[in-house]
């Protein structure tokens, strides 16, 4: 693990900028991804988990944007030598090279697939023009890769489906023409924006069993956002959880589990129920504080049980390296 | 143990009520808020028409017809006294025609609060004080004509003032018909659905698919030569409501039917509450900001229709003064050739729908407070 | 076993149909069959979990349960306060009404169920206004004392809901079901929409209301995580029949129908640890439009033999209250969880 990771996500904050006040939607995030793993990004609502994705994509709406940090992504070369690492956030956001990354080097997929797909295309047709975009050849050729790709997601019949409307296909197969898409230029990176939570519990165990799959094959790196702990169990390398706009600890996904540092980690998995078990769950107190009034110092510390007056409330804690592979933002441990 | 919080200003949004949030919102909408004030003006004209006419809108006199306006000139030397020069009409030997040209010998001094004919402002109180006017009240020699004559002479100010009235009013009671119709069908189709929804609905399809200028031309001309202004005015007022209530019974029919899938909708029943108390305490308070919006943005088509109408000859028709029967007096190029002021009546509808409709879209965009 | 009490509910021959309209003139092409025979009783202070993936038809049965849907057929008895039983298909409306005292629905969605242009004092005084409370100074007295109940403040209650966050909204919905003392309360997916770290406060608290109130719980949920926590017993729907019911821990130890088993296999744990093997289920739900014939889980099925395909499995009673609609299901071992 000597070389550099695929991606290297340094402070970065993106904010929004509203008549009703700011919000500081991602605040000082850092982590890497290396490649060909599986990075899981857990946490709950308003956390930033998909603000952090749609950043590193350069696709914010407005009126948030970047106002710090960098996004160092090694881009792969033609020869498969080393590439050459830019840094998105200084990119122009429709600017060529982006464009040529988007898509194609990192693609990305939704939680709803049906509202990624054109009600008035066929599913075909737009995996076409994606393959097109970013490779040449001619429409014949990158029709039979459709057919070929949609084949390897799973989807029946593959003939047929090329030329049905997305509406035609059930939710899984959505999200299997979704994930064919995504794939349909060999990504380097794969950002999984709440996959499966709009799915059955029983698709959503192909689905995830799919892209474990094509990771294997391909060997690409996931980046897996879901505020489920479940997913994250079954599907992750290395966890980072996020809470109001902050990494407050990463890990290796065995350690989050089961020798959790940071408060909310160790708080969160108390209180979810488990399939396993009816122990009366522990709670946690309060609920997630409004965006508009983010709480000072640690942003967890109203609902923290270890909170101490003085410190938590006043000051923000650093990100600190606990071992070769944990680090926990909390004044526990610094 | 009940302790008094005092609420601190950020705490006013938690318990503001669904019209102070609506008004929080549409206050964020300049042009909207602007067109508003427009819009207060001119009803204000519409409760005031006769205080702000300085001239019988009836009174015609040939020696004065077609006059130009008249320029106004605000300061007597350095002093603020607003006065306008005489006028003398003269017959041009060669045309024929009357040409008017000012004396500047003569100033007419307007006068605020001034003497003028008598009326009941508001309808109630007799009076004959009049916004402005002139020395000596109708018996004057000489008067004033801010926008100028018509053919018969008549001030075109006063009559607009009065028109403004008529034609406003004829809109705001051609939205209260069709939003009463529009309302109780609407309602009608969209609760109880089945057989009453397709027959409202069939309805309002062979309504809408007729066109509407024949439609209107038809009727018209079926109202009797003998009927009064009165008589005239309300059925005019009837046949463009008939037409209007389609557009608001399918949106109120739209609402009722999202409506009653909704949750909150689906508990009031669950809780106990009963059919009128689930649709008058949770459905209705529900959609009548919409409504609202719809009716405004409804007003500018009835105005529409009533000066396309009387334009046509259909509607109103003199004596009844409204714009569109003003502006039945430019109908001919060459009377607008020469005396183009009489396409005056003409702005008032342009800006009284443009603000109607920029008011009607900022209502709409802050009917619903609760959107996330 | 000495002789049980009536059940406080009752559902026999359960069945709804929607039916689809096509064409102009609306006619009828088929039906949804979103429930179709589900039977099923719940006793008094206990809570029967009703699990499934959507469309399985588990909101449509709870919400005709309380006769928030019309049923197509069956019958749903309940026992009212002074012990006699009703069913509710024949009463009259306004007979209805006055029956909802005993049986209330707490939501899914906090902020689609409560009318946002209420303040709480309204929204959870309502039920008490339209069931008799007029005096104002009573029902705010009583409203105070409801929000204590779940754990917020009285002094919120001249404030609308916007003011509140998703699980505080739960717990108004909570406060406004729990109004009229019923007896039996429906949850609709309660904690589905809340976020995880207020998932547990809800659950907890929906635990700790049953016990002081003697509530009894229809709780629908596809979270098989979340049943367990809260259910004595659960039952598992798929394409609009039960396919199995048990008591709580005998089902998920000891699964007796195959689509149990492969549900219990599919959640996934928050223990990396146990990634291990999965039971996975090819192909989707089936369309409730068109089933297909016999068991309509045979072709997703692993263990399916010709008379799945062709005979529609009975229910049976395979163990003392342990219920299960499956051909095989006297041969097949199935794993559970623990």
């Amino acid at each position: 693990m000597t070389r550099e990771p695929l991606l290297s996500v340094r402070n970065l904050k993106t904010y929004f900028i509203q008549d009703e006040g700011l919000v500081k939607a991602v605040d000082g995030v850092s982590f890497d991804v290396a490649e060909g793993v599986t990075l899981g990004i857990v946490g709950e609502s308003g956390c930033g988990k998909s603000v952090t994705a749609r950043s590193i994509l350069r696709i914010v709406d407005r009126p948030g944007r970047i106002v710090e940090g960098e996004i160092h992504f090694r881009r792969p070369s033609a020869n498969g030598g080393p590439g050459r690492t830019v840094d998105l956030a200084t990119l122009e956001p429709n600017g060529a090279e982006m464009r040529a990354i988007r898509g194609a080097e990192i693609a990305l997929i939704f939680q709803e697939p049906m509202s990624s797909f054109s009600p008035v295309h066929t599913i075909g047709s737009q995996i076409v023009e994606a393959i097109r975009l970013h490779q040449p050849g001619g429409r014949r050729e990158a029709r039979d890769k459709t057919i070929e790709l949609l084949r390897r997601v799973g989807v029946s019949s593959p003939e047929e489906r090329v030329d049905q409307l997305s509406n035609q296909l059930s939710g899984g197969m959505r999200q299997r023409a979704m994930i064919a898409m995504a794939l349909s230029c060999h990504p380097t990176l794969l950002i999984a924006d709440e996959p499966t939570t709009a799915l059955d519990v029983t698709t959503q165990t192909q689905i995830l069993e799919l892209m474990r799959q094509l990771q294997q094959e391909d060997g690409m790196a996931i980046m897996l956002i879901t505020h489920d702990l479940g997913v994250i169990a079954t599907m992750a390398t290395d966890v980072a959880v996020m809470y109001l706009g902050r990494v407050v600890e990463q890990a290796p996904v065995d350690a989050i589990f089961h020798a959790p540092l940071h408060p909310y980690t160790r708080a969160l998995l108390r209180s979810i129920p488990r399939i396993r078990s009816r122990a009366r769950l522990v709670p946690i107190a309060g609920a997630v504080p409004h965006p508009y009034d983010r709480p000072t110092g640690c942003p967890f510390h109203p609902r923290c049980a270890e909170f101490k007056a003085g410190t938590c409330d006043r000051q923000e804690p650093r990100l600190t390296r606990i071992g070769d592979h944990h680090t926990v933002s909390c004044f526990l441990y610094e | 143990m009940a302790v008094v919080v005092a609420v601190a200003p950020e705490q006013r949004v938690f318990v503001a009520s669904q019209w102070q949030l609506m008004w929080w919102r549409f206050r964020k909408h300049k042009l909207a808020v602007a067109s508003g004030v427009v819009v207060l003006g001119f009803y204000l004209v519409v409760l005031g028409a006769d205080f702000l006419a300085y001239a019988d809108p009836d009174v015609s006199e040939a020696q004065r017809s077609l006059m130009p306006p008249q320029r106004v000139y605000w300061f007597d030397g350095w002093q603020f006294g607003p006065y306008v020069h005489g006028f003398k009409g003269a017959r041009d030997p060669q045309t024929f025609k009357r040409v008017y040209v000012a004396d500047p010998s003569v100033k007419v001094p307007i006068r605020f609060f001034a003497e003028g004919f008598e009326y009941r402002f508001l309808g109630l109180i007799p009076t004959t004080r009049h916004l402005i006017g002139v020395d000596g009240g109708l018996d004057a020699s000489q008067t004033i004509f801010l926008l100028g004559t018509d053919v018969q002479g008549r001030d075109l100010w006063s009559r607009l003032m009065y028109g403004t009235r008529i034609s406003l009013t004829i809109g705001l009671l051609g939205v209260t018909a069709s939003l009463v119709l529009g309302v109780v069908l609407g309602g009608l189709s969209g609760f109880y659905g089945g057989v009453t929804d397709t027959i409202i609905q069939r309805t309002i399809e062979i309504l809408r698919s007729i066109p509407t200028i024949p439609l209107w031309m038809g009727l018209a001309a079926a109202l009797p030569r003998d009927w009064s202004i009165l008589q005239v005015y309300f059925a005019i007022t009837i046949i463009i409501s008939l037409l209007g209530w389609t557009e608001l019974a399918r949106v109120v029919r739209g609402r009722f039917l999202a409506m009653r899938e909704e949750d909150f909708v689906v508990s009031a029943r669950l809780v106990g509450c009963t059919e009128l108390r689930t649709i008058f305490v949770h459905m209705v308070p529900s959609f009548m900001s919409h409504i609202i919006a719809a009716t405004t943005l409804a007003l500018p088509a009835m105005i529409i229709s009533e000066t396309s109408l009387s334009f046509l000859g259909l509607g109103l028709r003199p004596p009844a003064i409204s714009w569109g029967v003003l502006l039945q007096q430019a109908q001919n190029v060459q009377t607008v050739a020469i005396s183009p002021w009489l396409m005056l009546p003409a702005l008032p509808v342009i800006v009284a729908v443009m603000a109607f409709n920029f008011l009607g879209d900022g209502l709409r965009d802050a009917a619903d407070p609760y959107g996330r | 076993m000495s002789a049980a009490p009536t059940p406080l509910l009752r559902v026999a021959g359960l069945q709804k149909l929607f039916p689809i309209r096509k064409g102009f003139l609306k006619r009828t092409a088929g039906y949804v069959r979103a429930v179709d025979g589900v039977s099923f009783h719940i006793d008094e202070g206990e809570t029967l979990g009703l699990v499934g993936e959507s469309g399985c038809g588990k909101t449509t049965t709870a919400r005709c349960v309380l006769r928030a849907i019309e049923p197509t057929a069956g019958e749903i008895f309940i026992r009212v306060a002074n012990g006699s039983v009703v069913e509710l298909g024949q009463l009259r409306p306004a007979e209805l009404r006055a029956l909802r005292r005993e049986m209330q629905m707490i939501f899914q969605d906090p902020f689609t169920s409560l009318n946002p242009r209420m303040t709480l004092l309204d929204l959870v005084g309502e039920p008490l206004l339209v069931h008799g409370m007029k005096s104002r100074r009573e029902r705010e007295e009583r409203v105070a004392d409801l929000l204590r109940r779940v754990g917020l403040r009285p002094e919120y209650m001249r404030r609308f809901p916007h003011a509140f966050s998703g699980g505080e909204r739960q717990r108004i919905g909570i406060a406004r079901a729990l109004a009229l003392h019923p007896r039996l309360v429906v949850a609709d997916e309660p904690v589905s929409a809340l976020d995880v770290s207020v998932q547990a406060q809800i659950l907890n608290l929906l635990v700790d209301l049953q016990a002081d109130l003697r509530l009894t719980y229809l709780f629908v949920a596809h979270d098989l995580s979340v049943v367990r926590h809260i259910s004595n017993r659960v039952a598992v729907m798929y394409v609009g029949r039960m396919v199995e019911l048990a008591k709580t821990d005998e089902l998920y130890r000891a699964p007796r129908h195959p689509y149990t088993a492969a549900l219990l296999s599919a959640a996934p744990e928050p223990d990396p640890r146990v990634r291990s093997r999965r039971l996975m289920l090819q192909g989707e739900v089936a369309n409730p439009a068109a089933p297909p014939g016999g068991c309509y889980f045979h072709p997703r099925c692993p263990y399916a033999i010709d008379v799945c395909r062709t005979e529609t499995p009975a229910w049976q009673e395979i163990s003392p209250a342990h219920f299960v609609g499956c051909h095989r299901a006297h041969e097949l071992q199935l794993a559970g969880v623990e």
